[in-house]
């Protein structure tokens, strides 16, 4: 009778301690559904990664996420309903989803990572996780300009040359330039309105711009990009300084000088007073 | 000492003791510096705020940061280009008008005229000494408020924002000296002293007011709020397609606009403060040279009134009569 009480003693303190080292340990034991599924990434997209982080312990808790060094021009952040999170609390045995995003760079050369993720817990209790992630080359186009910056007078229209090229590994087609010039300015043509582009081929599309002959002068922005339903390309900006019209300034020295003019003859004839 | 001298010894002398010169005058100082000081805290508060956040994240172990805010400590002088607007030229118009009524009121332009100083040197001793009177006000503007920035703010100033900030005071010294010169215009002009001022009070109005608003209202997006094509569905494409049929209505447009002064002198001073974006890369002086139009918009009527004052001063009779 002794022994069974010992050694039911012994069964219950294990079972004590057990229990504590399933807290301690895991406590807050991160899910990770599709962690070992390798996630697709498209160049100038953004890429969800879906963390179910649950807490076992039996009271409320802080957790800290943070991400591990990113390639160069990638952007990572956590979301949870919609909302950029970097901390979220958990009540006790609570399961949560949360989002990570990653915003991939257009002319990113990364083929294939991993990104670490670290999820703090308010007592200090750490764990870490890493998602892989490989970029899917199939779709991508890049634009390009040899314009620097251009000069232009208001009113005159300028010509623009677009270099276009398909570095995905499939046709695009429908391929259509998109013009944002500044407030008033008319794009009055692009040429060709469409293309078509199969891998590696590269194009030159043409336009022509209309500034407004009330526009000030100052340094305004064409920023131009090229899409079509697969694809987006990287968007490129050309600086275009717009000068007012050396005609007005003819104008109103011309006419200050015929009064100048005016003034001395005036003197001259009634003389000094 | 020569008689343009005296005449420019007289004008500031007079001014110093004309008392609605003085509350104009010091009206516009207590605005400037209520605004800058208030401007240069702003600053601050966005410099410590952003400075902050990055204290945070370096305690969090990131080592990426983010872009510091457009800390613009030239834009405290913003409130100031309104102030000038209203109060500096109403300060240029009472000197205007003023030194050459009080001439006529009090008798001395007759003795003055009897002696042995011309008309256009007796004017121009008038212009130039409220030009001086107007370029020290400007001045010390200028020096308060860059003392502000560097003291409030403690934003970081180059000596690119330096020479940015002198050259829009200088570009308030120039809208000031216009409607100086309007003011001796019309004083000479019209024989009453009270119909010269009221006269050009009403200018000043039509140009610092009207004109933009008329600018402004005639602008199509401006029709509704939250823009016209927008509140319509338009698309970009669509916008372009209407602009392109009202070319004529927006040069009309743009021509009453560039008929206002006050217009020139906000956008040359936006400009140079930073406050409209696209000059950031800009020295001061590359900014003058895009923003000419704007410089010769404050100038040329300046010139042109002047000159025209010296031919109705030259021929006026009833110069004495009020």
């Amino acid at each position: 009778m002794k022994t069974k009480k010992t050694i039911f003693s012994v069964l219950f303190l294990l079972t004590l301690v057990f229990s504590f080292m399933q807290n301690g340990i895991q406590v807050f034991a991160s899910e990770v559904p599709n962690i070992t599924t390798n996630y697709e990434i498209v160049p100038g997209e953004t890429t969800n990664a879906r963390i179910a982080l649950e807490n076992t312990d039996t009271v409320s808790h802080t957790y800290t996420l943070s991400t591990g060094q990113l390639p160069e021009g990638f952007n990572g952040y956590f979301s949870l309903d919609g909302n950029v999170v970097n901390n979220i609390t958990l009540d006790a045995s609570q399961k949560n989803i949360i989002d990570f995003f990653i915003d991939v760079p257009l002319n990113t050369s990364v083929a294939d990572m991993s990104i670490p993720l670290e999820i703090i817990r308010d007592d200090g209790v750490k764990e870490s996780l890493s998602v892989s992630f490989t970029l899917n080359q199939d779709y991508a186009l890049s634009i390009s300009s040899n314009i620097q910056s251009l000069k232009a007078i208001n009113g005159d229209s300028i010509m623009l040359e677009i270099g276009i090229t398909n570095t995905g590994n499939k046709d695009l087609t429908d391929l259509s330039l998109q013009v944002d010039p500044p407030y008033k300015w008319i794009v009055e043509n692009v040429d060709p309105a469409n293309l078509t582009l199969k891998p590696g081929e590269n194009s030159l599309y043409k336009l022509k711009v209309t500034i407004p002959s009330s526009g000030q002068a100052g340094q305004y922005p064409i920023n131009i990009s090229c899409t079509n339903s697969d694809v987006t390309s990287n968007s490129i900006s050309i600086p275009v300084n717009v000068s007012t019209s050396v005609n007005y300034f003819w104008w109103i020295t011309g006419i200050i000088g015929v009064l100048l003019i005016f003034t001395i003859l005036y003197f001259k004839k009634h003389g000094r007073r | 000492m020569s008689p343009m001298l005296v005449v420019i010894k007289k004008e500031i002398t007079d001014a110093l003791k004309n008392k609605l010169f003085l509350i104009i005058l010091g009206m516009l100082l207590l605005l400037t510096i209520v605004s800058v000081v208030l401007g240069s805290y702003q600053v601050k508060v966005s410099l410590d705020s952003y400075n902050q956040s990055i204290s945070f994240l370096k305690s969090l172990g990131k080592t990426t940061f983010p872009a510091a805010p457009n800390l613009n400590p030239l834009s405290s002088s913003k409130s100031f280009v309104n102030y000038i607007g209203l109060l500096g030229a109403l300060l240029a118009m009472v000197l205007g008008n003023a030194s050459v009524v009080k001439e006529k009121r009090s008798g001395t332009l007759k003795l003055i005229l009897s002696r042995q100083i011309f008309r256009d040197t007796f004017l121009n001793g008038k212009v130039i000494g409220n030009m001086i009177l107007l370029f020290a006000i400007t001045f010390v503007t200028s020096i308060i408020t860059l003392v502000s920035v560097v003291v409030i703010s403690s934003a970081p100033i180059s000596s690119g924002d330096i020479v940015r900030m002198f050259l829009f005071f200088l570009m308030s010294f120039l809208y000031m000296t216009f409607f100086l010169v309007l003011g001796i215009f019309l004083a000479v002009l019209i024989p009453n002293g009270n119909k010269a001022l009221l006269i050009t009070v009403i200018i000043w109005l039509v140009i610092s007011f009207i004109l933009p608003q008329i600018g402004d209202t005639m602008d199509m997006d401006n029709q509704l709020p939250g823009g016209f094509f927008s509140s319509m569905g338009m698309n970009k494409a669509d916008t372009q397609k209407v602009l392109d049929h009202f070319k004529f209505y927006e040069t009309t447009r743009d021509g009453i606009e560039q008929m206002s002064p006050t217009k020139h002198y906000e956008r040359v001073g936006f400009a140079l403060l930073n406050i409209k974006p696209g000059f950031e890369q800009n020295t001061a002086l590359e900014v003058l040279s895009i923003k000419w139009i704007d410089v010769l918009g404050l100038l040329a009527p300046s010139i042109i009134l002047w000159l025209l004052a010296y031919m109705v001063f030259l021929k006026r009779e009833n110069i004495y009569q009020e």
